[in-house]
């Protein structure tokens, strides 16, 4: 009777050794893999997230099952993300995960069957696997309100645009907004009567100068002789008003011509260069405004009356009176001689 | 050597404009002075424009506009602006005749070749109103019918700044429907002496009927011809566009003293006044000088002000001179 107590207490506790064991070993390995729905419920051809995940030992090499673009029959796979690693709560773990976006266009109950994901210990050539529990879907159909009336399908609806669809057409309407803008730039520019570039223009000389030589340009553009006479009296009487301003500072270009005669009659200036001025002035208003046609000896005189314009009025540069310098002072002392 | 359309035209213009001569004597016979006006005065009458007049009483506004329709054989009406003048006073209305049992339409005084609205800005802006299809529209609507107005039409009106109690200025819509608008000044004190004179011998001078009506549709054919460059277009445009957009043509520092620039109306009427004061100064081309000197009775009454402006003191003619002296002239 002692004996048989004896025996049986051993075989307890060689039981008990052997389950404690176990456990803690298993513990220690605790692989696993879940898959998880985040609604078991949706609306047909709605989406919904299926997670695969798996906790094996960090010593262990996975090998993750390859993922078609359906399921089954029923379940297709609209979009997987790549798989994840992160640390689990217990430091010699890790987690692996993957995410898959599931949609299905049948109602009814789908069964989504269970994931084998393989798995080996280094230096152990035998392959373990590791199944996941199978999971449900559920497929609503629509329920339609008979009481309402019948109303058109609804229109495909429109995905956000992201910034890389619609940065080539940003880059389209700049370009074009820039050719716009260099376009207006140049015939702003040229209806101000200003050089393209202001800070490329040079200044060649006074204005007189500047005038004589843009007067020599004009001539050269031969503009009435091509029959642009229109172009070729408004560039004339141009060069003229603006030489007026940059010379003797009458503001010509915005004056017509009667008030320019006053102005130039107030600034004092040479008599002789009125008549002249006011010649020329008349027989462009004439071409530019009544359509005359100046005869070509006309044309020729304005031009050589432009430049005699140009000399008569031009600043005078006073040099130093050299005969007069030379003289030496009266050296006498008879005071009325001194006088 | 002009071309030969410009040369036939002139030729024309001298021909048929010798009646504007004899129209500023004549005038000039009953007003002393005012020669501006009298200038203007034949402006709308040649280009079909309406005319409004502006000045302190007594500076010979309606006895301008008198003498000038007395001076053609045309009808002339004069309405007296009241605050309890009706539209139907102005256009005219429909009266119930018991004796035929129907109604019948009484035309009102607007139906004169020549139209007086004396102190036009006495009335409240619904009789100001009722002028407003006469003017644009050369026609009257009474009750459902649509009556024409006799050719030429012209709507001289009358207004005096001083006052302001019991006065209405005249509104936006309609002010722009007035081709010129005369701010009439003071007389020379030469000129005073020659009114005090007349005045005092007690003599009643009035114009003599000397021009006819072909005369005047005759003379506003022609002022349609007269010729009008591109340049100038291109000159009256930038003018216009000036009053709009200042800081497009240097005048930055304006763009907030303008409520509102000049309408399309004003390029239309300077082209029309410039083109008949060619005419007047016997030319069958306008040139720059006919612009600016029409600029300020077209743009006056088109440009309004902030409050910025009138703060500041600034008057419409300011912005006016301002713009003319910006503007490149071709």
């Amino acid at each position: 009777m002692r004996m048989t107590m004896n025996m049986n207490f051993r075989h307890i506790f060689v039981i008990l050794f052997t389950l404690i064991v176990s456990v803690v070993f298993t513990d220690s390995r605790a692989q696993k893999a879940v898959l998880s729905l985040d609604s078991s419920s949706i609306k047909i051809g709605e989406r919904v997230q299926l997670r695969l995940n798996v906790a094996l030992p960090k010593t262990a090499t996975i090998y993750w099952p390859a993922i078609a673009d359906t399921l089954t029959s029923k379940i297709e796979v609209a979009n997987k993300t790549k798989v994840d690693t992160n640390s689990t709560s217990r430091q010699e773990f890790v987690n692996y995960s993957q995410n898959l976006l599931i949609t299905s266009f049948d109602t009814g109950f789908h069964y989504i069957p269970p994931f084998t994901v393989y798995y080996s210990y280094s230096g152990d050539t035998s392959r373990h696997l590791l199944l996941t529990d199978a999971v449900y879907l559920k497929v609503r159909t629509v329920e339609v309100d008979t009481t309402r009336a019948i109303r058109d399908i609804h229109g495909p609806i429109q995905a956000p645009l992201t910034f890389s669809e619609i940065a080539p057409y940003l880059g389209a309407i700049a370009i074009v907004g820039l050719i716009i803008g260099l376009i207006w730039y140049y015939f702003w520019r040229k209806r101000m009567n200003k050089p393209l570039f202001p800070m490329l223009a040079k200044v060649v000389g006074p204005p007189w100068e500047i005038a004589l030589q843009n007067l020599v340009l004009l001539d050269d553009k031969k503009l009435w002789q091509n029959g642009k006479i229109k172009e070729y009296y408004s560039e004339l009487t141009d060069i003229l008003r603006q030489y007026l301003f940059q010379q003797h500072g009458i503001e010509a270009m915005e004056m017509i011509t009667s008030e320019i005669l006053v102005a130039y009659d107030s600034a004092g200036l040479q008599p002789e260069g009125r008549a002249i001025l006011s010649s020329i002035l008349v027989q462009a208003d004439y071409t530019k405004f009544a359509k005359a046609i100046p005869q070509r000896s006309e044309n020729e005189l304005s031009m050589t009356y432009a430049k005699q314009f140009l000399e008569t009025t031009k600043p005078v540069v006073a040099l130093p009176d050299i005969k007069n310098a030379a003289k030496p002072p009266i050296q006498t002392t008879d005071p009325e001689l001194k006088a | 050597m002009l071309e030969n359309n410009i040369s036939e035209l002139n030729e024309k213009i001298q021909r048929e404009s010798a009646f504007v001569d004899m129209l500023t004597m004549e005038m000039h016979r009953v007003i002393v002075g005012q020669k501006q006006m009298i200038e203007r005065l034949i402006i709308g009458l040649l280009s079909n424009g309406h005319v409004l007049l502006e000045g302190v009483p007594g500076l010979a506004k309606t006895l301008a506009i008198k003498s000038l329709a007395n001076s053609i054989d045309l009808s002339f009406s004069r309405i007296q602006f009241t605050p309890d003048l009706l539209p139907a006073d102005v256009v005219g209305t429909m009266i119930y005749s018991p004796r035929q049992e129907e109604f019948h339409v009484r035309k009102g005084p607007v139906f004169a070749n020549f139209i007086l609205a004396d102190e036009i800005n006495r009335s409240p802006a619904k009789v100001q109103s009722a002028l407003l299809e006469a003017m644009q529209e050369k026609q009257v609507t009474i009750g459902d019918k649509t009556y024409p107005l006799p050719d030429p039409f012209l709507v001289l009106a009358t207004q005096n700044p001083l006052e302001q109690e019991g006065t209405y200025p005249l509104p936006e819509a309609q002010v722009d429907r007035f081709m010129l608008k005369l701010v009439i000044t003071y007389p020379s004190k030469q000129e005073e002496k020659v009114i005090l004179r007349q005045n005092i011998n007690n003599e009643v001078l009035s114009t003599r009927k000397i021009l006819k009506p072909a005369d005047i549709q005759r003379a506003r054919e022609i002022v349609k011809e007269v010729y009008l460059d591109e340049k100038i277009e291109n000159y009256i445009t930038d003018i216009v566009f000036a009053s709009r957009f200042p800081a497009d043509y240097n005048l930055k520092k304006y763009k907030d003293l303008i409520r509102y620039g000049a309408s399309p109306r004003a390029s239309i009427f300077l082209a029309m006044a410039a083109k008949a004061l060619a005419f007047i100064k016997r030319r069958g081309y306008v040139i720059p000088e006919d612009v600016r000197a029409v600029a300020h009775d077209v743009l006056r009454h088109r440009i309004g002000l902030t409050y910025e402006a009138e703060a500041e003191n600034i008057t419409t003619e300011d912005i006016i001179n301002e713009i003319l002296n910006s503007v490149e002239v071709p």
